[in-house]
């Protein structure tokens, strides 16, 4: 965690900067693979079935392809924020120029 | 007598409850005036001083997040597509991380070492070219007021609602109408007077709050909206669920049921006859019952001829045991004389017509498309559209230079996605329930948040919430409102005038600034005097040409040392032309302003592609940038500026 006195040093929060973009693209490659991959299989196929199945009440495609992972992302989003984004110094404000 | 008298209880507690929430808006306007004085004027009326904490950017964030389109638009198309919304909207698991955690620190960053207060200005500074500032311009206002007319139009629909039984209320529609029919363009005997008075309080009200208080006016605002949706979703949901006996129930009826039909009635009236929007007719025959639903208010009139008076309708041509329930209840209630008629048979849906099981599986029923609503490519085009076009909203951006430090940044992102899971997620619910309680809606289904409120809350007893319960959908626009006409005062002050005039008094750019939000709300206003059928449509057009024009642009920017101006530019004008020209094309090929899957894709993922291809194409074939801009803003390795 940043002391808020200490110097900015910009080359390393740019780093650290671009580190965290490439986890948050990996997470969305990897929810990406499981919403759609699921749901592309098992949503289309409940268009066929004669009884809709259900968990809960909610269709089991919708369950199992939206509502867990929104409940894991949920879970990984509190864990990134709070344990691997890490802070970074502010900057002080330079006089307003327009 | 008694529904008439429930009505009008549960019309006169929504006015008052929407007097009471103005007036709350209008004190936290004042409040942020009082607290504006002594500091410098651009810094605190267009970013609140830099200084939101971990409740104020996290409420704003979410509440500007959660426009009319998740209010209004996004249950229409639940109402209209059924569970398939799920997966339309499923990329929303990972908004928040990905929209704010992208860009966030780094925008925040370079907006403070910039010192700049808008996002043009940024992007001006960062590549030391005022040519990109100016492009930048006009791109973000141009794809903004696309954003900000839905807002409108889903503002005016929802005092509609909520004021549709007051006195007063009826009495000013009448005499508006009186005046309007005889004119061109917005006149004829379809003009809804209500409509016109509920645009203009609410672009009154939202301009003066907006131009009085400026960003802390907006922040706080945004503090109670978002509060306010919180709670209305989760009471609605609540009756919801008691009111359809439970979910599972809900998706049982809801999987049964089959898209309607498109048709006309022939009547043959002795004088005469009006019929409202939503009055039902019924046709029994031996095998089954049919229900017509009339689409819009029509005059019908005795003619000489055989055929009769045509009435546009819906037709439900196999209506379940919940919907034939929750129709006869309804036509129980209207009061017109019977009408002897003849059913004709317009148009079918393209898929899922006739076929049960299509509002609880995918692709979803759709009217236009033969391969239904959302083929699996477009569903994985939304499930990048949410999160990158998120990204790339200047609105967000404007916020992200405001958070005070990167603490706050971090618990905001869990704040948020909490948030969204808490308001989303239970919106499917509610309007899914909303089929079974009230069919038909398929007439006017941007009107399916406010009719489910006021219908629910009259049959707990308790009318009064409705006001409470509205000024959720009216906080989301309103908070949306808000934000973008302050995008505009900021962006042309800051960028079009101080540019033109750097030593303008601070009384000076509060007038212009001033004058900007007037000019934005009335063009707004005057641009939704003659609305089109999808809100949703309009927002995903604004927020995929500004995600189109500034997500690559911004990202590399902040990203990569060797993004020139040329290329940013390019970068700009391609991915907002190639959005611009998808739509062209699908308005000349359907003949309607809507998504045009090109290929099967979705434009944004073109717009996208094209404007990253031509950015990183031209940094290959134009100057190097400025090396002192780039160690101002990525600092040195090893002694030399970071090149990338």
């Amino acid at each position: 965690m940043a002391d808020s006195n200490q110097r900015v040093d910009t080359g390393a929060s740019f780093r650290q900067c671009l580190l965290e973009l490439k986890w948050m693209v990996a997470t969305w490659v990897f929810f990406f693979a499981w919403v759609i991959g699921y749901s592309s299989v098992a949503g289309y196929a409940a268009a066929e079935q004669a009884e809709v199945q259900m968990v809960w009440g909610i269709p089991r495609w919708v369950f199992f392809g939206w509502l867990i992972p929104l409940g894991v992302a949920n879970v990984f989003t509190v864990w990134f924020c709070l344990c691997k984004m890490q802070d970074e110094p502010m900057e002080e404000l330079p006089e307003d120029t327009p | 007598m008694m529904l008439a008298a429930t009505e009008a209880t549960a019309g006169n507690a929504a006015l008052v409850s929407f007097c009471i929430y103005t007036a709350v808006v209008f004190a936290l306007a004042w409040l942020a005036s009082r607290k504006r004085t002594g500091k410098s004027f651009m810094n605190e009326y267009f970013l609140g001083s830099r200084n939101l904490g971990m409740w104020a950017f996290a409420f704003t964030y979410a509440a500007t997040s959660a426009s009319g389109g998740s209010f209004m638009g996004f249950p229409a198309k639940i109402y209209t597509y059924g569970w398939v919304m799920a997966l339309w909207i499923a990329g929303y698991i990972i908004v928040p991380l990905v929209a704010m955690g992208l860009i966030s620190k780094r925008l925040n960053q370079v907006a403070r070492k910039s010192g700049s207060i808008t996002v043009p200005e940024m992007m001006r500074k960062r590549l030391g070219s005022p040519n990109v500032g100016q492009v930048a311009t006009v791109l973000l206002v141009f794809f903004q007021f696309f954003f900000l007319l839905a807002q409108f139009k889903a503002g005016a629909k929802i005092m509609t609602t909520l004021l549709g039984d007051v006195g007063v209320f009826i009495a000013a529609k009448d005499a508006i109408e009186s005046v309007l029919q005889p004119l061109p363009w917005i006149g004829g005997s379809g003009v809804d007077g209500g409509y016109y008075l509920c645009l203009g309080v609410f672009a009154v009200s939202v301009v003066a709050y907006t131009a009085w208080g400026g960003f802390r006016a907006v922040v706080w605002t945004d503090m109670m909206q978002g509060a306010v949706m919180l709670v209305g979703v989760v009471i609605l949901l609540g009756l919801a669920l008691t009111q359809v006996g439970g979910l599972a129930n809900a998706t049982r009826e809801v999987a049964k049921m089959v898209p309607p039909e498109d048709g006309v009635l022939r009547m043959k009236v002795n004088a005469k006859t009006k019929l409202s929007q939503g009055t039902w007719f019924k046709l029994q025959t031996d095998e089954r019952v049919k229900f017509f639903r009339v689409k819009k208010d029509t005059e019908v009139s005795p003619t000489k001829g055989s055929a009769g008076d045509e009435v546009d309708v819906i037709c439900l041509p196999q209506p379940t045991d919940a919907e034939v329930n929750a129709i006869e209840k309804q036509m129980g209630q209207q009061s017109v004389a019977t009408i002897p008629f003849v059913y004709q048979k317009e148009s079918d849906y393209k898929y899922g017509a006739g076929k049960q099981g299509v509002y609880v599986s995918a692709p979803g029923p759709s009217s236009a498309e033969a391969q239904g609503f959302l083929p699996v490519i477009m569903a994985m085009c939304f499930f990048a559209f949410w999160p990158f076009a998120g990204s790339g909203q200047p609105s967000y951006m404007a916020r992200q230079m405001a958070f005070k430090d990167t603490v706050t940044l971090r618990r905001s992102i869990v704040f948020v996605m909490i948030y969204f899971s808490l308001i989303y997620f239970p919106l499917i619910i509610i309007f899914t329930c909303g089929r079974v309680l009230l069919p038909g809606w398929e007439i006017d289904s941007d009107r399916i948040m406010p009719e489910m409120a006021m219908f629910l809350t009259s049959n707990a007893g308790a009318p009064w919430l409705a006001g409470l319960l509205l000024a959720a959908p009216f906080a989301a626009v309103m908070s949306s409102v808000d934000s973008f006409l302050l995008l505009f005062s900021s962006t042309i002050t800051r960028d079009v005038y101080q540019q033109k005039h750097p030593d303008a008094s601070e009384a000076k750019l509060k007038k212009v600034s001033f004058a900007v939000t007037i000019i934005m709300g009335v063009m707004a206003l005057v641009a939704m005097l003659k609305p089109p059928q999808f809100l949703q449509d309009l927002i995903v057009f604004g927020s995929g040409g500004l995600a189109a024009s500034f997500l690559m642009p911004v990202v590399l920017m902040l990203y990569w040392p060797r993004l020139n101006p040329a290329a940013t530019m390019a970068g700009m004008v391609s991915g907002g032309f190639t959005i611009g020209a998808i739509y062209l094309v699908g308005l000349f090929v359907h003949g309607k302003f809507g998504e045009f899957p090109l290929l099967g894709l979705h434009p944004f993922i073109w717009a996208v592609a094209v404007s990253a291809l031509v950015s990183v194409m031209v940094v290959r074939f134009t100057k190097p940038t400025d090396p002192e801009l780039v160690e101002k803003y990525f600092g040195k390795v090893d002694g030399r500026p970071e090149i990338g």
